[in-house]
Protein backbone atom coordinates (compact mmCIF):
# COMPACT_ATOMS: atom_id res chain seq x y z
CA UNK A 1 0.00 0.00 0.00
CA UNK A 2 2.85 2.74 0.65
CA UNK A 3 3.93 1.90 -2.77
CA UNK A 4 1.57 4.86 -4.14
CA UNK A 5 3.45 8.10 -4.86
CA UNK A 6 0.58 9.75 -2.87
CA UNK A 7 0.71 7.86 0.08
CA UNK A 8 3.16 9.88 1.67
CA UNK A 9 1.65 13.75 2.78
CA UNK A 10 -0.75 13.95 6.00
CA UNK A 11 -3.13 15.76 3.61
CA UNK A 12 -3.36 12.71 1.72
CA UNK A 13 -4.24 10.71 4.49
CA UNK A 14 -6.72 13.36 5.93
CA UNK A 15 -8.77 13.41 2.59
CA UNK A 16 -9.33 9.37 2.11
CA UNK A 17 -10.67 9.18 5.78
CA UNK A 18 -12.77 12.37 5.37
CA UNK A 19 -14.26 11.23 1.98
CA UNK A 20 -14.48 7.88 2.75
CA UNK A 21 -16.41 8.83 5.99
CA UNK A 22 -18.67 11.19 4.25
CA UNK A 23 -19.39 8.87 1.73
CA UNK A 24 -20.61 6.10 4.09
CA UNK A 25 -22.06 8.86 6.82
CA UNK A 26 -24.39 9.74 3.44
CA UNK A 27 -25.21 6.16 2.66
CA UNK A 28 -23.18 6.07 -0.47
CA UNK A 29 -20.26 3.45 -1.63
CA UNK A 30 -16.99 4.63 -0.50
CA UNK A 31 -14.50 4.97 -3.84
CA UNK A 32 -11.59 3.83 -1.59
CA UNK A 33 -10.23 0.25 -0.80
CA UNK A 34 -9.95 -1.26 2.44
CA UNK A 35 -6.05 -1.21 2.21
CA UNK A 36 -6.29 1.99 1.34
CA UNK A 37 -8.59 3.42 4.57
CA UNK A 38 -6.62 0.86 6.91
CA UNK A 39 -3.09 2.55 5.17
CA UNK A 40 -4.39 5.84 6.26
CA UNK A 41 -5.81 5.24 9.52
CA UNK A 42 -3.03 3.95 10.88
CA UNK A 43 -0.33 6.30 9.27
CA UNK A 44 -2.73 8.95 11.28
CA UNK A 45 -2.45 7.35 13.95
CA UNK A 46 0.71 6.90 13.89
CA UNK A 47 1.37 10.50 13.20
CA UNK A 48 -0.37 11.96 15.93
CA UNK A 49 1.07 9.26 18.50
CA UNK A 50 4.57 10.53 17.45
CA UNK A 51 3.63 14.17 17.86
CA UNK A 52 1.85 13.48 21.22
CA UNK A 53 4.98 13.87 23.60
CA UNK A 54 6.17 16.91 21.79
CA UNK A 55 2.94 18.85 22.17
CA UNK A 56 2.48 17.40 26.13
CA UNK A 57 6.34 19.38 25.97
CA UNK A 58 5.11 22.67 24.80
CA UNK A 59 2.47 22.12 27.21
CA UNK A 60 4.43 22.37 29.69
CA UNK A 61 6.79 24.91 28.53
CA UNK A 62 5.49 26.93 25.93
CA UNK A 63 9.08 27.94 24.89
CA UNK A 64 10.91 25.02 24.25
CA UNK A 65 13.47 22.76 21.75
CA UNK A 66 11.42 19.94 19.16
CA UNK A 67 14.55 17.39 19.35
CA UNK A 68 15.02 14.56 16.95
CA UNK A 69 12.64 16.34 14.55
CA UNK A 70 12.99 17.62 11.02
CA UNK A 71 12.26 21.20 10.43
CA UNK A 72 9.05 20.22 8.73
CA UNK A 73 7.37 18.37 11.92
CA UNK A 74 8.92 21.46 14.12
CA UNK A 75 6.76 23.79 12.25
CA UNK A 76 3.82 21.74 12.47
CA UNK A 77 3.68 20.78 16.08
CA UNK A 78 4.16 24.24 17.01
CA UNK A 79 1.35 25.63 14.87
CA UNK A 80 -0.83 22.74 16.11
CA UNK A 81 -0.06 23.80 19.94
CA UNK A 82 -0.96 27.17 19.30
CA UNK A 83 -4.05 26.22 17.45
CA UNK A 84 -5.37 23.54 20.49
CA UNK A 85 -5.02 26.70 22.13
CA UNK A 86 -7.50 28.66 20.00
CA UNK A 87 -10.63 26.25 21.37
CA UNK A 88 -12.92 28.84 19.54
CA UNK A 89 -11.65 27.84 15.87
CA UNK A 90 -11.01 24.15 16.97
CA UNK A 91 -13.47 22.86 18.69
CA UNK A 92 -13.16 18.81 18.01
CA UNK A 93 -11.72 16.00 19.98
CA UNK A 94 -8.73 15.70 18.00
CA UNK A 95 -7.58 19.09 18.69
CA UNK A 96 -8.63 18.31 22.44
CA UNK A 97 -6.92 15.31 23.49
CA UNK A 98 -4.70 14.92 20.62
CA UNK A 99 -5.98 11.42 19.45
CA UNK A 100 -7.52 9.92 16.71
CA UNK A 101 -9.95 7.32 17.10
CA UNK A 102 -10.95 5.25 14.06
CA UNK A 103 -12.60 2.17 16.09
CA UNK A 104 -15.97 3.33 17.12
CA UNK A 105 -16.69 3.42 13.14
CA UNK A 106 -16.57 -0.14 12.39
CA UNK A 107 -19.98 -0.02 14.88
CA UNK A 108 -22.35 2.29 12.37
CA UNK A 109 -22.46 4.63 15.54
CA UNK A 110 -23.70 7.69 13.51
CA UNK A 111 -22.37 9.90 16.40
CA UNK A 112 -18.76 8.69 16.46
CA UNK A 113 -18.79 8.97 12.71
CA UNK A 114 -20.13 12.45 13.01
CA UNK A 115 -17.29 13.63 15.90
CA UNK A 116 -14.50 11.95 13.29
CA UNK A 117 -15.77 14.12 10.26
CA UNK A 118 -15.64 16.85 12.59
CA UNK A 119 -11.71 16.12 13.54
CA UNK A 120 -10.65 15.36 10.19
CA UNK A 121 -12.54 18.56 8.67
CA UNK A 122 -11.04 20.39 10.98
CA UNK A 123 -7.56 19.00 10.97
CA UNK A 124 -8.00 19.45 7.22
CA UNK A 125 -8.51 23.37 7.70
CA UNK A 126 -5.81 23.73 9.98
CA UNK A 127 -3.01 22.39 7.41
CA UNK A 128 -4.79 24.39 4.69
CA UNK A 129 -4.63 27.78 6.61
CA UNK A 130 -1.10 27.20 8.22
CA UNK A 131 0.11 25.80 4.33
CA UNK A 132 1.80 22.87 5.81
CA UNK A 133 0.20 20.49 2.96
CA UNK A 134 3.87 19.42 2.19
CA UNK A 135 4.29 17.48 5.63
CA UNK A 136 5.05 13.99 5.09
CA UNK A 137 3.79 11.18 7.05
CA UNK A 138 7.24 9.35 7.27
CA UNK A 139 10.62 10.49 7.27
CA UNK B 1 -16.13 24.29 -8.59
CA UNK B 2 -17.35 20.91 -9.90
CA UNK B 3 -16.44 21.95 -13.78
CA UNK B 4 -13.32 23.43 -12.91
CA UNK B 5 -11.87 20.27 -11.07
CA UNK B 6 -13.65 18.04 -13.70
CA UNK B 7 -11.71 20.19 -16.41
CA UNK B 8 -8.11 19.60 -14.33
CA UNK B 9 -8.66 15.96 -13.68
CA UNK B 10 -9.09 15.39 -17.73
CA UNK B 11 -6.25 17.48 -18.46
CA UNK B 12 -4.10 15.67 -15.78
CA UNK B 13 -4.37 12.38 -17.07
CA UNK B 14 -4.08 13.46 -21.18
CA UNK B 15 -0.59 14.47 -18.77
CA UNK B 16 -0.30 11.19 -17.52
CA UNK B 17 -0.84 9.26 -20.85
CA UNK B 18 2.28 11.80 -22.81
CA UNK B 19 4.93 11.03 -20.12
CA UNK B 20 3.84 7.25 -20.00
CA UNK B 21 4.01 7.35 -23.95
CA UNK B 22 7.77 9.58 -23.27
CA UNK B 23 8.97 6.83 -20.72
CA UNK B 24 8.15 3.86 -22.60
CA UNK B 25 11.52 3.20 -24.65
CA UNK B 26 14.28 1.10 -23.93
CA UNK B 27 17.10 2.49 -20.95
CA UNK B 28 20.35 1.98 -20.07
CA UNK B 29 20.48 -1.12 -17.47
CA UNK B 30 21.01 1.21 -14.43
CA UNK B 31 17.90 2.68 -15.70
CA UNK B 32 15.84 0.21 -15.89
CA UNK B 33 14.49 0.29 -12.45
CA UNK B 34 13.94 3.68 -12.47
CA UNK B 35 11.85 3.23 -15.29
CA UNK B 36 9.25 0.74 -13.90
CA UNK B 37 9.09 2.75 -10.88
CA UNK B 38 8.02 5.68 -13.16
CA UNK B 39 5.77 4.07 -14.64
CA UNK B 40 3.99 2.08 -11.72
CA UNK B 41 3.99 5.80 -9.99
CA UNK B 42 1.63 7.00 -12.98
CA UNK B 43 -0.78 4.05 -13.58
CA UNK B 44 -1.17 4.75 -9.23
CA UNK B 45 -2.11 8.39 -10.24
CA UNK B 46 -4.14 7.22 -12.95
CA UNK B 47 -6.60 5.50 -10.64
CA UNK B 48 -6.55 8.48 -8.42
CA UNK B 49 -7.22 11.12 -10.91
CA UNK B 50 -9.92 8.58 -12.53
CA UNK B 51 -11.40 8.70 -9.03
CA UNK B 52 -11.31 12.11 -8.63
CA UNK B 53 -13.56 12.65 -11.76
CA UNK B 54 -15.75 9.76 -10.46
CA UNK B 55 -16.50 11.50 -7.34
CA UNK B 56 -17.20 14.98 -8.89
CA UNK B 57 -20.07 12.90 -10.40
CA UNK B 58 -21.60 11.37 -7.02
CA UNK B 59 -21.13 14.14 -4.66
CA UNK B 60 -22.03 17.70 -3.44
CA UNK B 61 -20.24 20.60 -2.71
CA UNK B 62 -19.22 19.57 0.89
CA UNK B 63 -16.84 17.35 -1.05
CA UNK B 64 -14.90 19.60 -3.23
CA UNK B 65 -11.96 20.98 -0.61
CA UNK B 66 -10.79 17.36 -0.14
CA UNK B 67 -11.40 16.56 -3.90
CA UNK B 68 -9.85 20.06 -4.86
CA UNK B 69 -6.85 19.11 -2.22
CA UNK B 70 -6.38 15.85 -3.94
CA UNK B 71 -6.44 17.34 -7.66
CA UNK B 72 -3.74 19.73 -6.25
CA UNK B 73 -1.75 16.90 -4.80
CA UNK B 74 -1.88 14.85 -8.00
CA UNK B 75 -1.17 17.55 -10.19
CA UNK B 76 2.02 18.83 -7.88
CA UNK B 77 3.60 15.03 -7.95
CA UNK B 78 2.61 14.26 -11.90
CA UNK B 79 4.40 17.36 -12.27
CA UNK B 80 7.17 16.63 -10.28
CA UNK B 81 7.63 13.43 -12.00
CA UNK B 82 6.91 14.91 -15.55
CA UNK B 83 9.93 17.83 -14.85
CA UNK B 84 12.72 15.42 -13.50
CA UNK B 85 11.67 11.61 -13.72
CA UNK B 86 10.19 11.61 -17.21
CA UNK B 87 12.66 14.48 -18.63
CA UNK B 88 15.85 12.99 -17.37
CA UNK B 89 14.65 9.41 -18.71
CA UNK B 90 13.60 10.97 -22.07
CA UNK B 91 16.88 12.59 -22.51
CA UNK B 92 19.74 10.28 -21.39
CA UNK B 93 22.41 10.41 -23.56
CA UNK B 94 25.42 7.94 -23.80
CA UNK B 95 27.83 10.62 -22.26
CA UNK B 96 25.51 9.95 -18.82
CA UNK B 97 27.06 6.76 -19.14
CA UNK B 98 29.91 7.27 -16.53
CA UNK B 99 27.78 9.19 -13.83
CA UNK B 100 25.01 6.23 -14.15
CA UNK B 101 27.73 3.43 -13.73
CA UNK B 102 29.25 4.95 -11.14
CA UNK B 103 26.43 5.33 -8.92
CA UNK B 104 24.85 1.44 -10.05
CA UNK B 105 28.19 0.70 -8.31
CA UNK B 106 28.08 2.46 -5.39
CA UNK B 107 24.11 1.57 -5.09
CA UNK B 108 25.22 -2.36 -5.28
CA UNK B 109 27.64 -2.18 -2.77
CA UNK B 110 24.88 -1.09 -0.07
CA UNK B 111 22.17 -2.97 1.02
CA UNK B 112 20.02 -0.28 2.11
CA UNK B 113 20.36 0.93 -1.96
CA UNK B 114 21.37 -2.34 -3.89
CA UNK B 115 17.59 -2.45 -5.46
CA UNK B 116 17.42 1.10 -5.03
CA UNK B 117 16.36 3.14 -8.29
CA UNK B 118 17.98 6.88 -9.21
CA UNK B 119 18.16 8.91 -11.58
CA UNK B 120 20.38 12.24 -12.34
CA UNK B 121 19.29 15.58 -13.05
CA UNK B 122 21.49 18.58 -13.63
CA UNK B 123 22.34 21.30 -10.94
CA UNK B 124 24.85 21.64 -7.85
CA UNK B 125 26.37 18.08 -6.21
CA UNK B 126 22.95 17.41 -3.92
CA UNK B 127 20.18 14.71 -3.13
CA UNK B 128 16.68 15.81 -3.80
CA UNK B 129 15.08 15.49 0.07
CA UNK B 130 12.03 17.24 0.59
CA UNK B 131 8.33 17.03 0.78
CA UNK B 132 7.94 15.57 -2.83
CA UNK B 133 10.89 13.39 -2.99
CA UNK B 134 10.65 10.94 0.53
CA UNK B 135 12.30 7.89 0.93
CA UNK B 136 10.31 5.66 -1.22
CA UNK B 137 11.08 7.60 -4.17
CA UNK B 138 13.94 6.81 -6.68
CA UNK B 139 16.60 9.06 -5.44
CA UNK B 140 17.16 12.08 -7.27
CA UNK B 141 21.21 13.28 -7.49
CA UNK B 142 22.13 16.61 -8.67
CA UNK B 143 25.20 16.63 -10.67
CA UNK B 144 26.75 19.91 -12.46
CA UNK B 145 26.65 19.30 -16.35
CA UNK B 146 30.68 20.45 -15.92
CA UNK B 147 31.14 17.65 -13.23
CA UNK B 148 29.53 14.70 -15.62
CA UNK B 149 32.90 14.13 -16.99
CA UNK B 150 35.45 14.92 -13.64
CA UNK B 151 36.57 11.83 -11.71
CA UNK B 152 37.50 13.93 -9.05
CA UNK B 153 34.49 15.92 -8.55
CA UNK B 154 32.38 12.41 -7.82
CA UNK B 155 33.31 11.45 -4.29
CA UNK B 156 30.96 14.16 -3.50
CA UNK B 157 28.12 11.71 -4.21
CA UNK B 158 29.34 9.65 -1.29
CA UNK B 159 27.95 12.55 0.96
CA UNK B 160 24.86 12.69 -0.91
CA UNK B 161 24.45 8.77 -0.71
CA UNK B 162 24.81 9.67 3.08
CA UNK B 163 21.92 11.60 3.45
CA UNK B 164 20.35 8.62 2.30
CA UNK B 165 20.88 6.53 4.59
CA UNK B 166 20.60 9.26 7.15
CA UNK B 167 16.78 8.43 5.65
CA UNK B 168 16.37 4.82 6.06
CA UNK B 169 18.07 4.52 9.32
CA UNK B 170 16.26 7.43 10.78
CA UNK B 171 14.43 5.75 13.82
CA UNK B 172 17.88 4.20 15.13
CA UNK B 173 19.68 7.34 14.25
CA UNK B 174 16.86 9.34 16.04
CA UNK B 175 18.09 8.77 19.72
CA UNK B 176 21.64 9.90 19.35
CA UNK B 177 20.49 13.00 17.58
CA UNK B 178 18.32 13.75 20.86
CA UNK B 179 21.24 12.96 23.17
CA UNK B 180 23.36 14.97 20.92
CA UNK B 181 21.02 17.76 21.29
CA UNK B 182 20.47 17.33 24.60
CA UNK B 183 24.26 17.72 25.19
CA UNK B 184 24.03 21.36 23.27
CA UNK B 185 21.22 22.39 25.02
CA UNK B 186 23.35 21.78 28.33
CA UNK B 187 25.64 23.60 27.50
CA UNK B 188 23.68 26.72 26.51
CA UNK B 189 23.95 29.50 29.44
CA UNK B 190 21.23 31.61 29.84
CA UNK B 191 22.65 34.18 32.66
CA UNK B 192 19.52 36.61 33.06
CA UNK B 193 16.48 34.69 35.07
CA UNK B 194 14.09 37.72 34.77
CA UNK B 195 11.20 37.02 32.27
CA UNK B 196 12.46 40.36 30.34
CA UNK B 197 12.50 40.66 26.48
CA UNK B 198 16.33 39.84 27.15
CA UNK B 199 15.66 36.53 28.28
CA UNK B 200 12.79 36.06 26.15
CA UNK B 201 15.19 36.55 23.28
CA UNK B 202 18.39 34.67 25.35
CA UNK B 203 15.86 31.67 25.37
CA UNK B 204 14.52 32.35 21.59
CA UNK B 205 18.50 31.89 20.54
CA UNK B 206 18.72 28.68 22.68
CA UNK B 207 16.10 26.91 21.35
CA UNK B 208 17.16 27.92 17.40
CA UNK B 209 20.73 26.71 18.68
CA UNK B 210 19.55 23.40 20.05
CA UNK B 211 16.94 23.09 16.86
CA UNK B 212 20.09 24.14 14.31
CA UNK B 213 21.71 21.21 15.12
CA UNK B 214 19.19 18.47 14.01
CA UNK B 215 20.62 19.48 10.55
CA UNK B 216 24.22 20.67 11.08
CA UNK B 217 24.39 16.70 12.72
CA UNK B 218 23.27 15.37 9.47
CA UNK B 219 25.64 17.38 7.54
CA UNK B 220 28.38 16.18 9.68
CA UNK B 221 26.85 12.69 9.52
CA UNK B 222 27.30 12.34 5.94
CA UNK B 223 30.10 14.37 5.83
CA UNK B 224 31.74 11.23 7.93
CA UNK B 225 29.94 9.16 5.18
CA UNK B 226 32.13 10.78 2.90
CA UNK B 227 34.90 10.03 4.32
CA UNK B 228 34.69 6.34 5.08
CA UNK B 229 33.59 5.72 1.58
CA UNK B 230 36.04 7.93 -0.20
CA UNK B 231 38.62 8.08 2.27
CA UNK B 232 41.49 10.94 1.00
CA UNK B 233 39.50 11.09 -2.52
CA UNK B 234 36.55 12.50 -0.01
CA UNK B 235 39.07 14.56 1.86
CA UNK B 236 40.52 16.23 -0.92
CA UNK B 237 37.54 16.88 -2.93
CA UNK B 238 35.42 18.18 -0.70
CA UNK B 239 38.28 20.59 0.53
CA UNK B 240 39.03 21.45 -3.75
CA UNK B 241 35.76 22.18 -4.21
CA UNK B 242 34.81 24.46 -1.75
CA UNK B 243 37.60 26.25 -1.01
CA UNK B 244 37.23 28.71 -3.21
CA UNK B 245 34.14 29.20 -1.31
CA UNK B 246 35.77 32.71 0.18
CA UNK B 247 35.25 34.60 3.62
CA UNK B 248 31.54 32.49 3.99
CA UNK B 249 33.68 29.52 4.71
CA UNK B 250 35.40 30.89 7.47
CA UNK B 251 33.04 32.78 9.85
CA UNK B 252 28.72 33.96 9.63
CA UNK B 253 26.95 36.15 11.68
CA UNK B 254 24.64 34.37 14.21
CA UNK B 255 21.40 35.04 12.12
CA UNK B 256 22.52 33.82 8.94
CA UNK B 257 23.70 30.74 11.01
CA UNK B 258 20.25 30.39 13.22
CA UNK B 259 18.73 27.19 11.69
CA UNK B 260 20.28 27.00 8.79
CA UNK B 261 20.77 23.67 6.85
CA UNK B 262 24.81 23.50 6.76
CA UNK B 263 27.32 24.34 9.16
CA UNK B 264 30.36 26.58 8.71
CA UNK B 265 32.65 25.13 6.36
CA UNK B 266 35.90 25.57 8.27
CA UNK B 267 34.18 23.51 11.05
CA UNK B 268 33.75 20.93 8.78
CA UNK B 269 36.86 20.60 7.43
CA UNK B 270 38.52 20.29 10.78
CA UNK B 271 35.97 17.29 11.71
CA UNK B 272 37.01 15.59 8.83
CA UNK B 273 40.05 15.89 9.29
CA UNK B 274 40.02 14.74 12.40
CA UNK B 275 38.08 11.96 11.86
CA UNK B 276 41.15 11.12 8.41
CA UNK B 277 43.83 11.40 11.24
CA UNK B 278 42.00 8.23 13.16
CA UNK B 279 41.72 6.38 9.54
CA UNK B 280 45.31 6.88 9.06
CA UNK B 281 45.50 9.62 6.71
CA UNK B 282 47.33 12.14 8.56
CA UNK B 283 49.50 13.43 5.93
CA UNK B 284 46.66 14.23 4.22
CA UNK B 285 45.11 16.02 6.95
CA UNK B 286 47.51 17.83 7.59
CA UNK B 287 47.96 18.98 4.38
CA UNK B 288 44.39 20.06 4.01
CA UNK B 289 44.59 21.85 7.57
CA UNK B 290 47.09 24.03 6.17
CA UNK B 291 45.41 24.77 3.27
CA UNK B 292 42.45 26.16 4.81
CA UNK B 293 45.08 27.57 7.37
CA UNK B 294 46.85 29.76 4.64
CA UNK B 295 43.28 30.66 3.02
CA UNK B 296 42.07 31.55 6.39
CA UNK B 297 44.82 34.05 6.47
CA UNK B 298 44.10 35.24 2.94
CA UNK B 299 41.12 36.16 4.49
CA UNK B 300 42.55 38.07 7.69
CA UNK B 301 40.69 35.42 9.48
CA UNK B 302 42.84 34.78 12.86
CA UNK B 303 40.06 33.12 15.03
CA UNK B 304 37.02 30.37 14.59
CA UNK B 305 33.86 32.32 16.18
CA UNK B 306 31.12 30.37 15.72
CA UNK B 307 28.44 32.48 17.94
CA UNK B 308 28.16 29.80 20.33
CA UNK B 309 26.75 27.47 17.79
CA UNK B 310 30.30 25.20 18.64
CA UNK B 311 32.36 25.30 21.22
CA UNK B 312 35.57 23.09 21.63
CA UNK B 313 33.70 21.75 24.67
CA UNK B 314 31.10 19.68 21.89
CA UNK B 315 34.72 18.05 20.21
CA UNK B 316 34.10 14.64 21.65
CA UNK B 317 30.40 14.19 21.82
CA UNK B 318 30.24 15.27 18.46
CA UNK B 319 32.95 12.57 17.33
CA UNK B 320 31.74 9.55 19.96
CA UNK B 321 27.65 10.42 18.20
CA UNK B 322 29.04 10.82 14.65
CA UNK B 323 30.86 7.45 15.48
CA UNK B 324 27.71 5.93 16.52
CA UNK B 325 25.50 7.19 13.63
CA UNK B 326 27.92 5.36 11.57
CA UNK B 327 27.93 2.05 12.73
CA UNK B 328 24.41 2.25 12.30
CA UNK B 329 24.13 3.46 8.87
CA UNK B 330 27.36 1.32 8.06
CA UNK B 331 28.61 2.68 4.83
CA UNK B 332 31.29 1.06 3.22
CA UNK B 333 34.86 1.36 3.58
CA UNK B 334 37.80 2.92 1.36
CA UNK B 335 39.98 0.50 3.02
CA UNK B 336 38.30 -2.52 1.91
CA UNK B 337 38.73 -1.32 -1.47
CA UNK B 338 41.96 0.03 -1.32
CA UNK B 339 44.06 -2.87 -3.34
CA UNK B 340 41.62 -4.07 -5.65
CA UNK B 341 42.18 -1.86 -9.17
CA UNK B 342 39.82 -3.58 -11.00
CA UNK B 343 38.04 -1.65 -13.74
CA UNK B 344 34.80 -1.51 -12.06
CA UNK B 345 36.46 -0.64 -8.39
CA UNK B 346 35.38 2.93 -8.34
CA UNK B 347 36.45 3.75 -5.21
CA UNK B 348 40.19 2.70 -6.39
CA UNK B 349 39.38 5.27 -9.17
CA UNK B 350 38.41 8.00 -7.80
CA UNK B 351 41.69 7.94 -5.25
CA UNK B 352 43.78 7.28 -8.70
CA UNK B 353 42.33 10.01 -9.98
CA UNK B 354 43.16 12.51 -7.29
CA UNK B 355 46.94 10.88 -6.94
CA UNK B 356 47.18 11.79 -10.36
CA UNK B 357 45.43 15.15 -10.48
CA UNK B 358 48.08 16.51 -7.40
CA UNK B 359 51.24 14.60 -9.31
CA UNK B 360 50.50 16.61 -12.32
CA UNK B 361 47.26 18.54 -12.15
CA UNK B 362 47.96 19.77 -16.39
CA UNK B 363 48.40 15.90 -17.72
CA UNK B 364 45.66 14.67 -15.31
CA UNK B 365 42.78 15.46 -18.01
CA UNK B 366 44.28 13.58 -20.74
CA UNK B 367 44.30 10.56 -17.96
CA UNK B 368 41.07 11.37 -17.42
CA UNK B 369 39.36 11.29 -20.53
CA UNK B 370 40.75 7.79 -21.44
CA UNK B 371 39.57 6.69 -17.94
CA UNK B 372 36.15 8.04 -18.90
CA UNK B 373 35.71 6.83 -22.41
CA UNK B 374 37.25 3.24 -21.50
CA UNK B 375 34.71 3.14 -18.33
CA UNK B 376 31.38 4.65 -20.20
CA UNK B 377 31.66 1.52 -22.33
CA UNK B 378 31.43 -0.55 -20.18
CA UNK B 379 27.58 -2.02 -18.86
CA UNK B 380 25.73 0.73 -21.10
CA UNK B 381 23.46 -1.67 -22.41
CA UNK B 382 20.64 -0.14 -24.28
Amino acid sequence: MMRSPLNISLINSVNTLLLHYKLLDNDLESEFGSDEVEFAQQSLSDFFENIHPYLDEINKQHQTSLKGLQPEWRKFIRSFAQAKRNRMKYKSTLFRKIRIDFSETQTNNKEALSNLISSLNELRLFIDEEQLNKVNLFY
Amino acid sequence: MKNLLSQNNLDLLHEINFSISLVEKEFPQGLSQTKKWVLDAFQDLTKEVSRNLKLLTVCDASYFPSIFDRTNQASDIIRYLSNYYVSILHRVKPQDAFAINFLHWLHAQHSQTKDKEFIIADGNFSIEQNSKNPVNFPILYRLPISSNLRIIHYPLFFHELGHYLFSCHFLELKDLIVDFQNIVESKFHIARQANDAIYQQDLRDKIDTVDTWYSWLEEFFCDAVGLTIGGASYLYTFSHYLRTEGRSAFSKDFNALRLSSHPVTWLRIKFLCLRAKKLGLTSEANSILETWKNIAETHNITHEDYHGFYDDDLQEHLTQTLDDMLIEADPISFSDYHNNDSSSNYIHLVNEAWRNFLNDSFGYFGWEKEMIGNLSLIPIEY
